[in-house]
This record gives structure tokens, sequence and C-alpha cells, in this order.
């Protein structure tokens, strides 16, 4: 017994050290306290897959009135900023070459006459493919609004509509794309964070000569590597808490399932990823090779995890990759716990394959550390 | 001269023996840039939705086939409503369709009949897209039917639509150009974000401070090293990208040479900046990351477009060499020598550089103190 | 006579933390002579030779090197002097002719210049066999001779040395010292800065600062002949050196300095009386430089540390560390060979040896650091390798460049020591009380311990090691690069702690201090080719540097 709490002793020294390491110097503090809600506020705000302001050309080659009124229509849609009129197909070329504007629409010449003969007059779209994604969306927003236009002008009730869809969007009403972008770099940010505390930590030591200081000490391998981790997780508590605060006041998040147990799982989450920057740390001779490792983790782990693309789109290799991804599973996980109120049995079903990664990663770093004193 | 081609020299030599920056300069793009090729597309993508017809399948038989024909939504039957809703809060299904109890003695009265579906909007993107494919299936299925009962349905003002430089609108052909910038600022920052730094720490810097070299000379000497060593992770990564994952490209060689150039003039600069103010390798490695990785994938315009975004977020865009260069490279690769462009944001690359050198000159330190 | 340099009335002050560095020097350096730069830590050695560069402006009076302004005239000035560094300034990653090939580049040697000076700088320095081998894997002596290499390349008039021989074996400082005579017989002049006083007393001239101020300038001679007559060898006492150490730092207060000398203690006096309540035979030893630069300084540190009154130290067995053929391989190199020795408890045990030896390697695998290739080490009959843990229970540790935790306060260095230890609760107030009691550390506990001064970091190092009480010390190179005065303090706490049974191993390139040791190793080419006491090991007459390097020289023929 007292040789437990001796031990306690020991390994409660090593966490304030550690602390105390991480917070003496003012510049880490503002790092540890200042960018994560920084930039989980600006890539709210900056990412979104929405299309605003779009710069649109019109060549009106009939110039009749109800192709003034077509264009009357666009020009009070939200997502569309500009239009400029053009009157030759050169322009338009020069135009769209230079990005001066991303779509394109021509109106043929007897737009309006076809109409009342009711023949089907031709509008072109030219959208700019090289940005697709915007120009899908942009041609459905232009598409729907012509045929809403042609509702009107023909004032023909047409059929009524047999089946009517209704559309309900559960867990995020309101589709608000910074409940996504919050969610998902909450993981992101704190996992830089962690990562660049645990895998330079042992590096830096190595490099000042204090690592073998600590070894030579009775401690044993398991107990250094408490000492590591739970400074690590505290300071990831410290930002996960700034931007979860920042979460429910800014972004109105709501907490589902309760922010006890989202920082219990959350806890998980955050033993994983201490154990692979450690991993990282017991690979790496110098602080330099540390960084290299943690950005060849980091970077391809965020492309995968889901956030760009959903996992069940990528290549079937690739997927694999997912089932030993921290962020896939932390992605579910708090999407899961803020918006959805998802059971116990999905919690459990995210939670243990973090568990495995963190058992792994932190037995080899033990492992490493015993492997070096001896 | 001599003095900054041996400086030069020396930097090379410096970084042969270090493999572990070689390694960073040539696999992790290999690494990256295969991801982004691949794993990376933001086109329409298949979308896992659950089904459950409540009723009696009766005269809706057309609109179930139609769910089942259809590439971009993958439907699973649900025998009721209440697993089909858990399986969407378990993440499962990405969106539910219900055709609800009445839907058949609606449809058959033809009053209004509804269908519903709930999609999970904890992905909005996602629910987006959800919602819009079932729509339109929907108003496929609809379109069928009313030709069944006589109507027609060919009037109306018809869309001749197309899409220029990327006809098929893969996008692909624009992520991998843009990923190339991506991954040339990651690159540039990793590479050089310790490079001063260590000069300090092993005391060399002090002894070429005693020697000919001035600061200029010193500073330039790493530019163009880890210039050169950049420049050829570039152009690893447009070999890949243009012979591995079949990216066209329509420009010139010679202006991507030059523009790919200025573009990491800024860069480079950055990453010998941040070495030289923080001095401390875990401020480096956050900064190279929060400054330097997460802002030039999300707010260079690569992934999530610059013009949708807040006027205050789009001036902060600036601050990102990536801004200036993806519009460059994704012209050269996909529309060919756009000049007006090429000039603008090569002008700003080029200004943006000599900011950048001027900066670092003045933070960098020619005598102790 | 002509000088090189002339400085009047110079002021130098630091910021954070706020040090008068350099305060109202004035001196002139003479042209064509060794010089030496010497005083405690903290002096303004390094910061003198960093104004005379140029590389920092002084606050107010006057420099001039070689009739130039060393701020204004920068450039012109640093093609005309070599420079080398503490660190010697070569690039690790770069082989020794590619660090030539640049710093003849960076001072635009021509073709023929540098195939002339390469040719005599490689000869000079007898690195020609190894051209191709990276900086990085050179011993510290090769790597001392290459910077100096360096910093000759476009024949300097003036040569600024800067702690060349910390952490480097007394051969290779000797050897150096060769160099460096040579040049000056070439009408070079070298400004040396130095904390080895063997060293200095060699030089043509000395400087002495302290405190930023000048306390002596000129021939190393002019001082040591103050204190012909004062200095005393005495043998043939009662009591263990250590036991009669004490007795007469307690008894006898005309003493300005004391110091084991294998069976026999060296003395220095303030006057030329010697009290007679010393009992035992004495007789007059030729002073040294050090001596000399002691006295001027104000004498050592005359009183047995305190720490002595807390070492407690109970159930120890006579052999408390064994090394039982210990042999370590790395690929196909042999760090150690078979390398055995017993300690026994209360002594102090040294391993001495040229860098690259397996000094340290022998070091490590008994503290449990590296993993013996084959045979055994015993800590207290503790087998290092099945019972680590236990056995590292009862040691202190004390790494070379004293391993702090340089961003933590003196006190959370403490802490942290004392925490990891086990101590707890009272006990560890108590026990972190009395080290700041012991060491003097009550003005600097909120300080970092990177910016203390290097004796201070000592001090608290060695606080933080023998924190839990242990009975073993593990001391690796603990005083490289510290002034004698810091030094003598130093080894008065070893002394006090070993007088009460701790059991010390040390390693050192200070051969004055290997004569403090009870017995000695001497470790070369992995093998431990000499064990025993100081005394054994020395002929009549030589000086432990003298016997060191014969007997390296005797195995080296033998081994032919």
């Amino acid at each position: 017994m007292k040789n437990f709490i001796s031990v306690c002793n020991a390994i409660w020294a090593l966490i304030v050290k550690e602390f105390q390491i991480i917070w003496s110097d003012p510049k880490n503090r503002a790092m540890i306290l200042c960018p994560p809600v920084l930039m989980l506020a600006i890539f709210a705000f900056a990412a979104t897959f929405e299309v605003n302001n779009i710069s649109m050309l019109i060549y009106d080659k009939d110039n009749s009135q109800i192709s003034r009124a077509l264009i009357d229509k666009l020009s009070n849609t939200p997502y569309i900023k500009h239009i400029h009129m053009i009157d030759n197909p050169a322009e338009l070329t020069e135009k769209l070459d230079n990005e001066k504007a991303f779509v394109a629409l021509t109106i043929e010449q007897n737009f309006a006459k076809k109409i009342y003969l009711n023949e089907s007059p031709v509008v072109q779209l030219i959208s700019d493919g090289r940005k697709s994604n915007t120009a899908q969306v942009v041609s459905a927003y232009i598409t729907n609004i012509l045929a809403s236009f042609q509702y009107e002008i023909e004032g023909q009730s047409f059929p009524e509509i047999p089946v009517k869809l209704v559309t309900r969007n559960w867990f995020n009403p309101e589709l608000n794309y910074q409940w996504y972008i919050v969610t998902s770099f909450m993981g992101v940010l704190v996992t830089v964070m962690m990562l660049a505390i645990t895998a330079l930590s042992v590096a830096q030591e190595k490099e000042l000569g204090t690592f073998d200081q600590v070894l030579i000490s009775p401690l044993k391998p398991f107990q250094i590597l408490i000492g590591k981790t739970v400074p690590a997780i505290t300071v990831a508590y410290i930002d996960l808490t700034l931007m979860i605060i920042a979460g429910h006041f800014i972004f109105d998040i709501p907490a589902a399932r309760g922010y006890l147990m989202i920082y219990s799982c959350i806890f998980v989450f955050l033993l994983s990823i201490a154990g692979i920057g450690l991993f990282i740390s017991t690979i790496c001779k110098t602080q330099q090779q540390a960084i290299f490792g943690v950005f060849f983790f980091l970077a391809p782990t965020f492309l995968l995890s889901g956030f760009i693309t959903p996992i069940e789109n990528m290549p079937m290799l690739l997927q694999k990759f997912s089932y030993i991804n921290p962020l896939t599973y932390f992605f579910r996980l708090v999407r899961g716990l803020f918006l959805k109120n998802i059971d116990n049995i999905t919690i459990w079903a995210n939670i243990w394959p973090l568990l495995i990664i963190a058992i792994c990663t932190l037995s080899f770093a033990s492992w490493f550390f015993s492997k070096k004193i001896n | 001269m001599r003095i900054l081609k041996a400086l030069i020299y020396k930097e090379f030599l410096q970084i042969i023996r270090d493999p572990s920056s070689v390694l960073t300069a040539l696999i992790l793009p290999f690494i990256l840039i295969t991801i982004f090729a691949t794993a990376i597309n933001l086109d329409n993508n298949t979308i896992e939705t659950g089904l459950v017809i409540e009723g009696d399948r009766g005269q809706i038989n057309d609109i179930i086939a139609s769910f089942d024909g259809t590439k971009y939504v993958k439907i699973y039957r649900y025998d009721n409503r209440k697993s089909a809703q858990q399986a969407l809060v378990r993440g499962d299904i990405r969106a539910l369709v219900v055709i609800p109890n009445n839907f058949a003695q609606a449809f058959a009265a033809k009053t209004n009949a509804a269908v519903q579906i709930i999609t999970d909007a904890s992905d909005p993107n996602i629910a987006l897209f959800a919602a819009a494919y079932v729509q339109g299936i929907i108003s496929t299925a609809q379109k069928i039917i009313l030709e069944n009962y006589g109507y027609n349905t060919n009037v109306g003002i018809r869309i001749e639509s197309q899409s220029w430089y990327n006809p098929e609108l893969k996008s692909r052909y624009f992520i991998l150009p843009s990923s190339i910038a991506i991954i040339m600022t990651l690159i540039g920052i990793l590479l050089t974000a310790l490079v001063i730094a260590r000069e300090w720490e092993r005391g060399t810097m002090e002894s070429l401070l005693t020697t000919k070299a001035s600061k200029l000379q010193i500073i330039s000497a790493k530019y163009i090293a880890y210039y050169c060593l950049a420049i050829i992770s570039a152009a690893f990564c447009t070999f890949l990208s243009i012979v591995i994952f079949d990216v066209p490209f329509r420009g010139s060689y010679l202006i991507y040479f030059i523009t790919a150039s200025l573009f990491l003039f800024p860069s480079l600069g950055m990453g010998f900046i941040i070495s030289t103010l923080t001095k401390n390798q875990f401020l480096s490695a956050v900064a190279a990351a929060m400054f330097g990785f997460l802002p030039a994938i999300m707010l260079s315009g690569g992934l999530f477009e610059i013009s949708s975004m807040p006027s205050a977020i789009r001036s902060l865009t600036n601050i990102i060499p990536a801004t200036y260069f993806i519009p460059i490279i994704k012209n050269l690769f996909m529309a060919g020598n756009i000049w007006p462009i090429i000039i603008q944001e090569g002008l700003s690359l080029l200004i943006y550089g000599i900011i950048m050198f001027v900066f670092l000159h003045f933070v960098t330190k020619e005598r102790l103190e | 006579m002509d000088s090189i340099a002339e400085i009047k009335n110079l002021n130098k002050t630091f910021k954070n933390p706020a040090i008068t560095a350099i305060k109202d020097l004035t001196i002139s350096l003479p042209k064509g002579k060794v010089i030496g730069l010497i005083g405690p830590d903290g002096a303004g050695k390094t910061t003198l030779i960093r104004l005379l560069l140029g590389l920092l402006v002084p606050d107010s009076g006057y420099i001039s090197v070689l009739g130039m302004n060393p701020v204004n005239q920068t450039n012109l000035l640093h093609q005309k002097i070599g420079y080398m560094p503490q660190k010697f300034g070569l690039y690790e990653d770069l082989s020794i002719q590619e660090n030539m090939n640049l710093y003849a580049d960076l001072k635009e040697l021509s073709e023929n210049q540098k195939k002339e000076q390469f040719e005599w700088l490689l000869k000079f320095t007898d690195l020609k066999p190894f051209t191709s081998r990276l900086a990085g894997n050179l011993s510290g002596g090769m790597k001392q001779k290459l910077g100096l290499g360096c910093t000759l390349l476009g024949k300097p008039q003036f040569l600024l040395l800067d702690e060349p021989g910390v952490g480097v074996d007394p051969i290779s400082r000797r050897e150096l010292m060769k160099m460096v005579y040579s040049l000056r017989n070439q009408g070079i002049t070298v400004l040396w800065s130095t904390s080895y006083l063997d060293e200095a007393e060699k030089f043509d001239n000395v400087i002495l600062l302290n405190n930023g101020k000048l306390i002596f300038n000129g021939q190393p001679e002019e001082l040591t002949q103050k204190l012909e007559g004062r200095v005393f060898q005495t043998s043939h006492f009662l009591e263990s050196p250590r036991s009669y150490l004490r007795a007469i730092m307690k008894n006898e207060n005309r003493l300005i300095d004391a110091t084991i000398s294998g069976q026999n203690v060296r003395i220095v006096s303030k006057d030329k009386k010697l009290n007679p309540k010393l009992s035992a035979d004495f007789y007059p030893v030729k002073p040294r430089f050090e001596d000399a630069v002691i006295d001027i300084l104000g004498g050592a540190p005359m009183q047995f540390s305190p720490i002595a009154e807390q070492v407690n130290i109970k159930d120890v067995p006579d052999i408390v560390i064994k090394a039982d053929n210990l042999t370590k391989i790395y690929g196909t190199f042999t760090a150690a060979k078979n390398i055995s020795f017993d300690i026994k408890r209360g002594e102090i045990f040294g391993l001495l040896g040229p860098n690259g030896a397996g000094k340290s390697t022998t070091f490590k695998m008994l503290c449990g650091l590296a993993k013996p290739s084959s045979g055994k080490g015993y800590i207290l009959n503790t087998d290092m390798i099945k019972n680590p843990s236990l056995a590292r229970a009862h040691l202190g540790y004390m790494a070379q460049k004293f391993s702090l935790f340089s961003t933590l306060s003196v006190m959370q260095n403490l802490k942290f020591f004392s925490g990891i230890y086990g101590l707890q609760g009272n006990k560890k107030q108590q026990r972190i009380d009395q080290m700041v009691k012991i060491f003097e550390l009550s003005p600097y506990l909120k300080q970092a311990a990177g910016n203390l001064p290097l004796g201070f970091k000592q001090r608290l190092a060695l606080a933080c090691a023998t924190m839990h009480n242990p009975p073993i010390l593990f001391l690796d190179e603990p005083t490289s690069g510290v002034d004698p005065l810091t030094r003598r303090e130093f080894w008065n706490h070893i002394n006090s702690m070993v007088e009460k049974g701790v059991t010390v191993m040390v390693t050192t390139h200070f051969m004055d201090e290997a004569e403090y040791c009870d017995r000695i190793a001497l470790i070369y080419q992995g093998q431990a080719i000499n064990v025993g006491t100081p005394d054994k090991l020395k002929k009549s007459g030589e000086t432990m540097e003298d016997a060191f390097i014969r007997l390296i020289e005797e195995y080296n023929k033998r081994s032919k």
C-alpha cells in the first residue's frame, strides 16, 4: 500500500513536470489556447458546399419581353449575385475563360415566338467545369428556375402533381453546415494539438538528455507512459471545452446525449491519439523526425476520415483504412452524441475500435521504453 | 557568387544526408496525391438509402421500380419504419424514404399522395444530395405515370446544358491540380520550418556570421536549395497526376514551371519565418498544421468555393499563398494558358514572395543579442 | 609592443535575464602571442570574444581589432580573423572535406590557395586519412582539430577560440596546444578562452576576468610566482586523505585551498607560515597557476559540505558495484570488451579514457541505460538486467551537461526529482528545504534552470541527484566546462558524502580530479587497460596527465 502511494506520487511528479513544461512558455500557452478556437470559427464560416455569389453571363439574342422577364427572375434569385449582359459569343468565351463569370445562359432568337407557338424553345446553359461540383449545383438551380418560370408564363395549370415529396431533415433541421464543420474540426484540431505534444515530448527529452534521467528513476515504463499521457489528455480537454463552449454559444449546437456522455466517450478517442503520438515519438530520434511523423499520420488520416468525401464512396482498399482511423470513429461518435442521440450500442460500436487502437499503440510505446532501459 | 554557390552546395549535402527530408519531399506527396486522386471526390455519390413501404404495393409498382433503377441511390429495404429509423440513427443509412400506409389509396384517388424522405442532416451535404436524388426519382416516376395517363410531358423550355473545360464534370480534374498546391504548401512549410532554428542550435550560424557570407546570402542559399527540393516534389506530383491519374494538362509546361516557382517563393518564406520566430519545435509543428496545412485545404479555394464564403473570411484567404496559385494551376490543367489569370495571380505571388523575403531578412539576426 | 586589439572602457549588459557581462574593461591584446582568457563562469569570456568579433554590439566603449571597428567594419574584419565557437561550428552531416571546402569557399580562397592550404592543414591536423568521414562521427578531439582547421583557412592573423577543450580528452588537448604554438611561431595571435587552468599555465599571456571586470593581465608566471613557498604536499597522516582534508579544513584557517592528490593532500596557504597543528609530514612543492588563480579570486570554499549530516546509508554490502565481463557490441563495432571491476563501499571510482574509448558505454551499462551484449552488472548485489527498477531506486545520476528541465524553475526541478523517487508529503518538503539550504539555492528558486549560472546548474543537478539519499552516485563528466572554484565546491559535497559511506562512480577529463578518486579504471579501445589507485598509475614525479598519456602510449606499443 505504501509502495502504491509512493508510485502514485512519482507518477504525479511526472504529470506535474510535463504540465509545467508545456505551460511555462507563454508562447506555448497562447498556442494551446488561441488557435484551436480561432481556426474552428474560421473554418466553420469558411467551409461550405453551398453555392452563393455566382456571376452569370446572359446572351439574350431574343431581347423580347418574355426573355427580359426570365432575366428578371434570374436576377432575383439569392445565389446569383451578378448578371452581365453580353452581345457576342466571343465575349462569352473570353469571360468564361478568365473566370469573370461562372455560368452563361444563351437565349435563342425566337424564344418568345416559340413559346407562343407552343413549340419548345431552346436555352443554352454553359457552366464552368473547372469547378465541377459548383457546376452541377448551379445547373440544377437554373433548371429549376426555368421550370417554374415556364409555369408562370404559360399560366397553364400543369396536371396536378399526384406525388408530393415531404422532406424532413433529422438531427439538423435547418441543414446548418456549420454544425458539421464544428463537430468534425473539434476532432481534427485536438488531434493536431495532442500529436504535437505527445510526439515531440519524448523526442525533445531525448535531445536534452533528460529522458535518461527519467529512465534511470525507479519508475516502470508504463508509469512513465501514464506521465506522458495524462497531461496531453488534459490539454486536449481544455481545448475541447473551449471548442464545445464556442459550439454551444456561437453555433447553437445541441448536446443530444448530454455533456457527461460526450466527455466520457471523447476520453477513449483522446487515449487512442495519445497512443499514436507516443508511438511516433518512440520511433523517432529527433524532434524533426517526430514532426515529419506527425504529418505522415495526420494528413492521410484527415483526408480519409470521411470529412470531405463519405467513406462509402472511396475505393474498397481505402475504406479498409477507415477501420484503423480514429478520426472516422470520432466523427461518428461526436455527431451521434451531439446531434443524433445515438443509443449505447451504437456508442460502443465506435468505442471499442478506439480502445483497441489505444491499447496497441500504448503497449508498443511501453514495450519500446522498457527495451530502451535494458 | 562563389559564397552563395558554396552555401547552396552545403544545403544540398545536408538535404541528401538527412533521409527524413527526402522521404518527406517524395513519399509524403506520393501518398497524399494518391489519396486525393482516389478517395477524394465531390461528385454525385451513391447514397445509402433506406426504403419502407408501409401499405400495400398496389398501383405504385412504377414508383418502387424507379428506386431500384438508379445508380445514385443504393436501396436497403426495411419492414417497418421503426427499424429503419434506428438504422438512420445508427448511421447505417444516410436517408430514409417512407411510402406511407395511405399512399396507394391517395394515389388512386388522385388526391395528394405524399412520399416522405427523412435525411440524416448531421452531414448536411449528403442530406441535400439525398433529397435531390429522391426528388429526381419521384419526378421521373411521376412523368412515367403521367404519360400513362395520357398527358404530354414534353412541352416547355428545353435546356441544352453543357460544361466547358470538364465536360464530364469529373471533380478529380479540379481536385488534383488544387491538391498539388495544397501538398506543396505542406511540404514547403514542413521542410523549412526547422532549418534556421537548427543552424542556431548547433552553433553553426555563429561560424557562418564570422565569415564573408552575408545574411542575404545565407537566406538565399536556403531558399534556393529547398526550392529545388520542393520543385522536384512538385514535378513528381504533376507526373503522377498526369500519367497515373489521367488528368489532362492543357497549358504550357514552361508557364507551369514559372508559376510553380513563384508559388514556392512565398510558401518557403512562410516556413523560414515560422522557423525563425518560433525556435521551439512544438510551436513550429502546431503552426505548420494550424496555419499551413489545414487552411491550405479549407481556405485556399481548392475544395471549398471562396466566393461562397462570408466576406470577412474571404479577405482572410488572401493570406494563403495557395489561394493565388490554385486558379493558375487549375487553368493550366483544364483550360490552358489563361493569360489574365496567370498574370494577375502570378504578380500577386511575386509580390507576396518579396514581402515574405524582406520580412525574413528583417527578422533574421546578424548579431547575437 | 604592438597590439592586435585595443579595448577602452567597454561595457555590455544583457536584458532578460539582466546581467552586466562586461564592466568598464580596458585592455590591450599583444600581437603574436597566445593569450588565455580565463575566469569563473559568467565572467564575460564569451561575451568579450563576441564583442571582438562584432557579433555583439557594445553598450559603450571603444573596441578596435586589427585597427578596425568590429561593428562598422565587420566584413573586412572577418576576412582577417578566424573564430571557433563553443561547439566548433561544424556541420555534423558534412564530411571533413566538405566542411573544409565550405569554409574555404566562404573565405573566397582561390583554387591554388585551397589546394595548398588543404594540404598543409590536413597534415597539420593529422586528419588526412579521414577526409570522407562525416564530422558528426568524429571523436571530440578530431572535431576540435577540424574546427581549428576550418578556422585557419584563409590564413587569419588573429584566432579566437572559445572553450575548445570542453569535453575533450587530455591527449587531444595537448595536441591542440602544440598546434596553436606552432601557429604562434608563424606570427598568428591567438585568444583562447578556457576553464582548464593547467592549459592556461602554458600561455604567453593570460587575461583573468571576474564578473565582467579585469582582475589580471600578464604572464601566468607573474601570478604563479606570488605563491612560491605557500604550497605544500602533506603525507603520512594517519587518517584517510578525505578525513584528513576535513580535519585541516576545520582546524586550519590559514588555508586557501586543499585538495586530495592520491594518498596525499595538497594545500595552499595564505602566507608562507604554516600552522604546526597539522600532524603530518609536509614539504613545499612548486605552485601551479591554478593555485594563483584561486588565490587571486579569494580562495576556495574551505568548509566541508553540510550535506554529510543528511546522508544516512544503511545495509550496504562491501561490494557496491560489480562489473563482470561487461561487453557491448554495436553492429560490428565493439564499444566495450570484457570490462570487470568491483567498487567498494565508500569509494570514489573514476573512469578515465580518451573520447570514444568506451567509458560512456561502460558507465551506461552499469546504471542501466544500455543493455550489455554479454556479461553482467550488479548494483548492491542486484542484477541490473533482472531487476532494473529495484537497482535504479538506489542510485543517483547526474548526466553530462546536467540535463535539467531548462524551462522549469529551480523549485519545479527539485519537486520533480523528489517526486519521481517517491518522496512525499512532509518528508518531501523537508528534503527539498534541506537541499535548498545546503546548496544555497534560495535566491534562485523561481528562476528557470536554463538561465542559471553554470555553477548553480551544477549544484541543482547534484541536489536533484541526491534528493532521495542514494547510497550510490553516478556522475558523468559532472564538472565539464566548470571553473576551478565551483569544482572545489562540488568535490567538497562529494567528499562529504563519500565519507559517510556513499559510493561514487565518476567520469572526467580533468586530470587533477582523477587524483581525487580512490581508484581509477583507464578505459582505452573498449578495454580496461589499467585499474588501480592514482598513485599506482603514476610514476614518481609524473602528473596524472603524464601518466595517462604514457599508459596509453605503452598500450599502443604493446598492441603493435
